[in-house]
């Protein structure tokens, strides 16, 4: 049970919903008990467990996981984030300006912008930036090749960067409001 | 020839984080980071927000999780074995 919390923190990012997380991760020790023969020693054992909660929540759910508003992340310009803060922080010159917006993120800005992903963005984003696996990991977690990780972990990143600017807008992060005030 | 280096920088930011690419090249984005206060910024800003998305997304099990789950694994044992 030692990667019990860390999965059921990686089901709730998956399934938006403490019951079915809850669900997903007793479904995946289960699983993981009865196939335990088929695991060998000496490799992943916690990337084994993550294909498994992975594969469990994927099935579980596959009707709701397509979801119809299907958006194009493509466009989004690389450092989307990082620039509009920049240029909205231009006049103050200050290296860590940005850095001091992003400490202002609450945890309910960064899960809401993490759970807003579609599917195939949110799971690599997840299992790299959240979970710490390697590319290498991602793809056998997932079953998709190595470069199809890359290219979903790059969009994907790019596009929780234009959902926490959005974010960042709403809350008045963004130091607009300071220049409004004059 | 610096402008080249930026490109070629900022085009590896998420595989330098992420670790994920070679020696010779993590070194040559080392060296350029050090001497180009904007490209650093830039990496600098990635990594705390990878930081960010990190610390701000886990989520511990309150402890009634944990107990159920050992509970359901429990109840479930007998179907373990051979």
């Amino acid at each position: 049970m030692e990667f019990a919390p860390q999965l059921y923190s990686a089901a709730l990012r998956m399934t938006r919903n403490p019951a079915d997380a809850e669900d997903v991760v007793q479904e995946t020790y289960l699983k993981a008990y009865r196939a335990y023969h088929t695991f060998q020693t000496g490799t992943n054992l916690k990337a084994w467990l993550y294909r498994i909660l992975t594969n469990t929540y994927i099935n579980r759910y596959r009707k709701q996981v397509r979801r119809p508003t299907e958006v194009d992340f493509g466009e989004v310009e690389d450092l989307y984030l990082y620039k509009r803060l920049g240029s909205v922080e231009a006049g103050k010159a200050s290296r860590s300006a940005e850095e001091e917006v992003l400490e202002q993120f609450v945890d309910a800005d960064v899960k809401a912008a993490v759970e807003e992903l579609p599917e195939h963005f949110r799971m690599p984003v997840l299992l790299a930036d959240v979970e710490g696996f390697s590319y290498k990991e991602i793809a056998g977690i997932l079953d998709v090749p190595i470069g199809t990780v890359m290219s979903r972990l790059h969009r994907g990143r790019k596009a929780l960067e234009k959902a926490l600017w959005a974010f960042a807008e709403q809350h008045g992060l963004t130091g607009e409001q300071v220049a409004g005030d004059g | 020839m610096g402008k080249q280096n930026c490109q070629d920088s900022l085009a590896h930011v998420y595989f330098y984080l992420d670790d994920e690419i070679g020696r010779l090249r993590k070194a040559r984005i080392k060296r350029h980071l050090k001497k180009c206060p904007p490209c650093m910024g830039a990496f600098s800003f990635e990594s705390r927000l990878k930081a960010i998305v990190r610390e701000r997304v886990r989520e511990e099990p309150q402890p009634e999780v944990m107990d159920r789950l050992r509970a359901f694994l429990k109840e479930n044992e007998s179907g373990f074995g051979n």
